[in-house]
């Protein structure tokens, strides 16, 4: 027995190989399932990835991908210099950051409310109202805002007539000073009940003897808000602005597509339909790749970085 | 000792209740305003239309609007369009995202972490809009109908939601079956997906609405007037009437696929067809959409 425990670890790592075979092949029906949506991922996920390499060659879609020629950052330097994306690029800054200092306190507050109400079927019927518009499209609530906005017999033109606040009807759409409001407004519209889903759920999971004990102190519903229920959706709310904060270059193509029009651009136009107007509508399609993948890459940025702040001061963080 | 807490009502606290209340019926009347603005718009006859008067009912309602869209041929068949990709895309989309949600949900197969890694790592990068397009281009994708459901049959982040589900189904269920010697499909079609019924219809009714109100792809890929989904059509009107200026509107009657009767009655007729199926649907669904975003954890 001079080799056995070379026998014995030969033995061992055999055991072990014909195990995780054995498994494989016990559940090779699994992996022909799964082999689909493998399919899928490689096909409409990892191949557009490959795609990217189009940002760094001036790209002919006859020469196709291999034929065109390298011209390695010049599609990037013209992105610098392109006057029309920095704008696209302030737009979209603003119209995120604005929208974000709007709507994260809007939905916490609103949480709040829905929160007080006693009656549970009013509750009920008021947040089911509430997530409506979340389920409509861009296209369809575009339509209710010019409907509502239209000079020709639109509704508030109708009420700032009759109150004599204005002499003629205003054409807010078309108008660069009111998109900015418009935004915002038609996104509380849209988003605040349905973003009150996640405080609400939140709320829902606080300790009630927190409640109850306060109580006794002598608090009443106002500080048993600010002082328990507040703190008590902290960590979601702060996981929710760092998933917000990630994502702040990509305005939704959707909303600002439908909502802008040419007279609006300068305010309006943010990179996504940038992107869509210079890739698909000029087929300039290795400048709007470059771009494509300039947002990919400052949002992953962003993502680890609020990621990490998060982390170090809060111990609430996704990755 | 126990402690019983009396609910004194302040007097402070019922004037709250109150603003509460109030607040929260204007909030709502906000919400369903637009709606009922469009209602109405939509069965008012069109010489009443333009005038600018505030209009909360009309005392006359016709159908007119409504008869036109309903024998439009391109209205119709946008309508069946629709309703094929919500059906087919829905289907395809729960099938591949169960058919990798349960594998990745056993726990002992092999390779199971390299091939979660393998689906999540395009979650952070993406390839963008032009790659995307290229591919499909090169796919054939172009003005085919198959655009609507193949490009997106399959998502990452579905198919976690139903993995982890799976993952918290009891095992025991699983492991008497296999005793009794049920292959593993067996299970999966047999035992499984009946009781993972909640998920798989809350993900199903996701799917429904996304592809219900979808209408980009439509824009950048279809070029036969005959392929174009409902959305679609609303979207033309709404580029008729988003350019003000007389002239732009003159010149857009000269492009193809312009609405003809795009008066703003037919515009909200089409538009009330857009949202009769969800709004019908919706509140005795409503609990299903709402659970996803919890089975989900956090969503933005």
């Amino acid at each position: 027995m001079g080799n056995c425990a070379n026998n014995n670890i030969n033995k061992s790592s055999f055991f072990f190989h014909s195990e995780k075979l054995r498994k494989v092949k016990r559940m090779k029906y699994l992996y022909l399932l799964i082999l689909l949506p493998f399919l899928h991922q490689l096909i409409f996920s990892y191949a557009p990835l490959y795609g990217i390499i189009i940002s760094f060659k001036d790209f002919k879609f006859a020469r196709g991908i291999w034929g065109s020629e390298w011209n390695n950052f010049q599609n990037y330097k013209m992105l610098f210099e392109d006057s029309f994306f920095i704008r696209a690029f302030f737009n979209t800054l603003k119209l995120s950051i604005s929208s974000l200092a709007v709507s994260f306190p809007s939905t916490i507050i609103f949480a709040l409310l829905i929160n007080e109400i006693g009656k549970i079927k009013f509750k009920r019927i008021v947040q089911t109202i509430s997530y409506l518009p979340h389920f409509m499209s861009w296209v369809v609530i575009a339509t209710f805002i010019y409907q509502l906005l239209s000079p020709e017999n639109g509704f508030l033109n109708s009420v700032l007539l009759r109150l004599g606040a204005i002499s003629e009807p205003i054409y807010f759409m078309g108008l660069k000073r009111y998109f900015v409001p418009m935004y915002l407004i038609s996104g509380l519209w849209a988003g605040i009940g349905w973003g009150s889903i996640i405080y609400l759920s939140a709320i829902a999971g606080i300790d009630i003897s927190q409640y109850e004990s306060a109580q006794l102190d002598g608090a009443n519903r106002f500080h048993k808000a600010i002082y328990i229920t507040l703190p008590g959706i902290m960590p979601t709310a702060t996981v929710l602005l760092i998933l917000n904060l990630g994502s702040i270059l990509s305005v939704g193509f959707d909303r600002i597509f439908n909502l802008y029009n040419p007279l609006t651009y300068e305010v309006a136009d943010v990179i996504s339909t940038f992107v869509f107007r210079k890739g698909l509508m000029e087929a300039k399609y290795d400048y709007a790749a470059a771009v494509g993948l300039f947002q990919n890459i400052i949002g992953f940025t962003l993502v680890m970085m609020t990621n990490y702040f998060a982390r170090k001061f809060n111990d609430y963080a996704i990755v | 000792m126990r402690t019983r807490t009396v609910l004194r009502k302040s007097i402070s606290g019922t004037i709250f209740d109150c603003f509460n209340a109030t607040f929260m019926i204007l909030f709502c009347i906000s919400i369903l305003f637009p709606f009922w603005d469009m209602i109405v718009l939509s069965f008012t006859p069109s010489d009443k239309v333009n005038t600018l008067s505030i209009k909360l009912w009309t005392d006359t309602w016709v159908i007119d609007s409504y008869k036109y869209i309903l024998s439009d041929t391109k209205i119709l068949t946008a309508m069946l369009v629709s309703i094929y990709r919500t059906v087919a895309g829905t289907l395809i989309h729960v099938v591949l995202v169960v058919f990798a949600a349960y594998p990745l949900s056993k726990t002992d197969i092999p390779y199971r972490k390299q091939m979660t890694i393998f689906f999540l790592i395009p979650m952070f990068f993406g390839g963008g809009l032009v790659p995307s397009y290229i591919i499909n281009r090169y796919l054939g994708f172009v003005d085919n109908l198959l655009v609507y459901i193949i490009p997106g049959a399959f998502s990452v982040y579905v198919m976690i939601i139903v993995r982890n589900y799976f993952m918290t189904m009891d095992k025991a269920i699983e492991e008497s079956a296999t005793i009794d010697g049920a292959s593993v499909l067996r299970i999966l079609f047999s035992i499984l997906i009946p009781l993972a019924k909640p998920v798989l219809a809350t993900i199903a009714l996701w799917q429904m609405v996304g592809q219900w109100n979808s209408w980009f792809d439509c824009l950048i890929y279809m070029r036969s007037e005959k392929k174009i989904v409902l959305q679609m059509i609303l979207r033309r009107m709404l580029d008729n009437t988003s350019m003000m200026p007389e002239e732009i509107r003159q010149y857009a009657e000269t492009q193809p696929g312009f609405i003809q009767f795009n008066s703003k009655t037919v515009q909200a007729a089409t538009t009330m067809l857009v949202v009769l199926p969800i709004i019908c649907v919706y509140p005795f669904l409503q609990k299903y959409f709402v659970k996803g975003i919890m089975l989900g954890g956090v969503k933005g």
